[in-house]
């Protein structure tokens, strides 16, 4: 059967009806679909909340031991300025006192700027939060033992934690046996002063 | 669906509106000027309504032929050309298949029907169009009787079908229940002589049946009587009088009340007001419109189709999106659930928290700080262990003097700058490292004796437990067969020195 205009002409009216008719099924469909896709997210991430707040409540007990068993270190971790923010004042004046104490012949020092501590630990989540300041220390010696010495000394005025990344001694051209009372060789060694700050995501 | 239903005869047009499973609006219109207009009035009421007609006239035929057994285009264009071949003068002609024979070629049996004078028709069709409605289909009355079968439960194989209509005495036979003959008499107007005379032409009727051996003289004949104007009340009592093998039902207006539930107010305004029911209920498969005609109805029909599919499609839509919100409705009701019940826990959580000491951070930040602490303290290194491994070799090796030593703490790889060197990833991956500048004491230009003090200074050191490795990475005198050499033989005092440079690498857990 040919179609003629005045059939086009004649099914025109039904034919919007038909494209309006797709067009609101359409709509509602994308719209409903959007909805029960949205209120089914919703309930996942509920359920996991959920999960999470039964798995905390359940878990208060060994909260409670753990607060229990680290705050002590914590608290102690925070008095020598491994906690918060950089404590530079502290760890230049130890080093003049374990300088004094250690009975050198002077330390020269140089500090970077603050740069995250590049250990990845990955069983431990607060590695991401830990930063480092590298100093270097210049400093002349009588014999090897007096870097122990130094560094003895530096722990013992508790300005922080360090780690002892480097060392390095030499004689500097001086020929011969030591001389006493002198500083016949150069050290030269890198620390890196640690810090952490773990936020205030309290219990 | 609504529809307009239309019974065409020589005098006048019986009009009514099918809606609901009813008729209603039964109307007559005379076939004269005034009844044309009257008609032309009717329709302007009955806008966008479909229209049945049904034709009864003497101008009709009804033929059956027998032909091949031919499927899909071949049977059209056979039966088309059959049509053409019959009915050359009229375009009102359809066919319809009744049966298969039963012979060994098994050929089509088709009725074949037409309106051998359509004339009948024009001025109606006319105001139809006039009025712009679709016309569905034209039918033959005697047709549409067919549906009385079904409507009256009859099973007998041999049916004779009077009904009293406005154009006159229509006898349809009907053989094993299919549609053999009909015929259409004329009224007679004295009605002392009709139900003999009407008798007279069933008698003719059966007669005719017998000689065509459609029908056997002994057979019994089922006859039904359909009267809606009570005339013929006497015809049952004058047929029967001496012909015992005829079984007669007649049905009065009372009686076709209460078979088919047409209000009698609708029966007394035409005879033929019990067929329009009929062809409301159902339209005969054969349909004598021609294309033309039935051209807007298609067209009306296709836009039906559309509405149709539009509505399905929309409340299809409506379904599945009123299940969507149903659904997303009771989820919402889960999650919302789901939220009291986290909240609830989470109350209990901060009551048991309100008892613990007060911290600074959270419990895992607590733990997690002070593992980190242990974890730099359980590694920090000092120079001691290498200064140790030196010093034990140079006290065993007094012609080796040291010149300098470089002590590195991170990853595997031996560096000579320690100072301002990063530390590698990895607390495991952490060991340490160290170079010993040194030289051979009292050189007199003797490699091959310095090598072997270099050499035995190596091997004290390699002996120690905490050693991994040693390597050499620079001689007094470079052997190796990949680079070049050069020197002198001559001894000049003081000057003959015999360097050496080593990497030590420690064991990771030193």
């Amino acid at each position: 059967m040919n179609l003629s205009g005045k059939d086009f002409q004649s099914i025109k009216t039904p034919l919007m009806a038909l494209a309006l008719a797709v067009a609101a099924s359409l709509t509602m469909l994308a719209i409903t679909d959007r909805k029960l896709a949205s209120s089914e997210k919703n309930y996942r991430n509920q359920l996991t909340a959920l999960t999470e707040a039964r798995t905390r409540y359940q878990r208060s007990g060994e909260e409670r031991e753990t607060i229990l068993r680290y705050l002590e270190s914590y608290r102690a971790l925070e008095k020598i300025g491994f906690v918060g923010t950089e404590q530079r004042l502290n760890w230049v004046e130890s080093l003049r006192m374990a300088n004094k104490n250690a009975g050198l012949f002077g330390v020269d020092y140089q500090l970077t700027a603050q740069e995250p501590f590049p250990f990845a630990v990955s069983d431990n989540p607060i590695a991401n939060q830990v930063k480092h300041s590298r100093m270097t220390i210049t400093f002349g010696v009588l014999h090897e033992g007096e870097l122990a010495r130094l560094f003895s000394a530096l722990s013992a005025q508790q300005p922080g934690l360090f780690s002892l990344n480097g060392c390095s001694i030499d004689r500097a051209g001086r020929q011969g046996d030591p001389l006493p009372r002198q500083a016949n060789l150069t050290a030269r060694c890198e620390l890196s002063w640690l810090t952490v700050e773990p936020g205030g995501d309290k219990s | 669906m609504a529809k307009l239903l239309i019974c065409v005869s020589h005098d006048q047009a019986s009009v009514a509106v099918w809606r609901r499973n009813r008729l209603a609006s039964c109307t007559r219109f005379d076939n004269n000027e005034a009844g044309w207009n009257a008609f032309g009035n009717f329709l302007r009421g009955a806008k966008g309504l479909p229209v049945h007609i049904m034709v009864d006239t003497v101008e009709e035929d009804f033929r059956f032929e027998t032909l091949p057994h031919v499927r899909g285009s071949e049977r059209s264009e056979m039966v088309a050309r059959k049509l053409k071949q019959l009915y050359r003068a009229s375009s009102y002609h359809s066919y319809a298949f009744q049966e298969r024979g039963t012979g060994t070629r098994k050929d089509d049996r088709y009725l074949f029907a037409a309106l051998t004078d359509a004339g009948l028709l024009t001025p109606w069709l006319q105001a139809i169009e006039t009025a712009q409605l679709p016309v569905s289909g034209i039918y033959p009355l005697a047709l549409v009787s067919a549906s009385l079968i079904d409507r009256l439960r009859i099973k007998q194989p041999n049916l004779l079908i009077v009904s009293k209509n406005v154009a006159g005495l229509r006898q349809t036979f009907f053989k094993d229940l299919k549609f053999r003959i009909s015929r259409l008499t004329p009224l007679l107007s004295a009605a002392g002589m009709a139900d003999q005379h009407y008798a007279d032409e069933i008698a003719n009727t059966r007669m005719y049946l017998d000689a065509l051996t459609v029908t056997h003289v002994d057979d019994t004949l089922e006859l039904v009587i359909l009267d809606q104007d009570g005339s013929l009340s006497g015809l049952p009592a004058t047929i029967m009088r001496g012909r015992p093998n005829i079984h007669c039902q007649y049905l009065d207006i009372n009686a076709i009340h209460t078979r088919f539930g047409i209000p009698i107010s609708d029966l007394r305004v035409s005879t033929d007001t019990l067929h329009l029911f009929l062809l409301g209920e159902k339209a005969p498969a054969l349909n004598l419109a021609p294309a033309q005609i039935t051209r807007t109805y298609q067209r009306f029909a296709a836009g039906r189709w559309v509405y149709a599919a539009s509505g399905a499609m929309l409340a299809g839509a409506v379904l599945w999106s009123g299940t969507n919100v149903y659904r997303a409705m009771g989820i919402d009701e889960d999650t919302f659930a789901a939220q009291r019940q986290a909240q609830d826990l989470q109350s209990k959580y901060q009551q048991v928290v309100a008892r613990f000491p007060e911290a600074p951070t959270s419990a895992e930040n607590l733990r997690h700080t002070v593992q980190f602490a242990e974890q730099i303290r359980s590694r920090l290194r000092t120079p001691d262990a290498m200064f140790a491994v030196v010093s034990q070799a140079l006290t065993a090796s007094p012609d080796i003097e040291l010149q300098a030593l470089e002590w590195h703490y991170g990853d595997s790889t031996p560096q000579k700058a320690t100072a301002g060197s990063a530390p590698s990833p990895g607390f495991d991956a952490l060991i340490q490292t160290g170079i010993v500048r040194a030289e051979v004491a009292r050189f007199a230009g003797d490699y091959r004796a310095a090598m072997g003090s270099i050499q035995n200074f190596l091997q004290r050191i390699a002996q120690d437990k905490a050693v991994a490795e040693v390597k050499v990475l620079k001689l007094p005198l470079d052997i190796a067969s990949s680079s070049g050499l050069n020197g002198s033989t001559q001894e000049i005092a003081g000057k003959e020195t015999a360097q050496f440079e080593i990497a030590i690498s420690f064991r990771s857990a030193i």
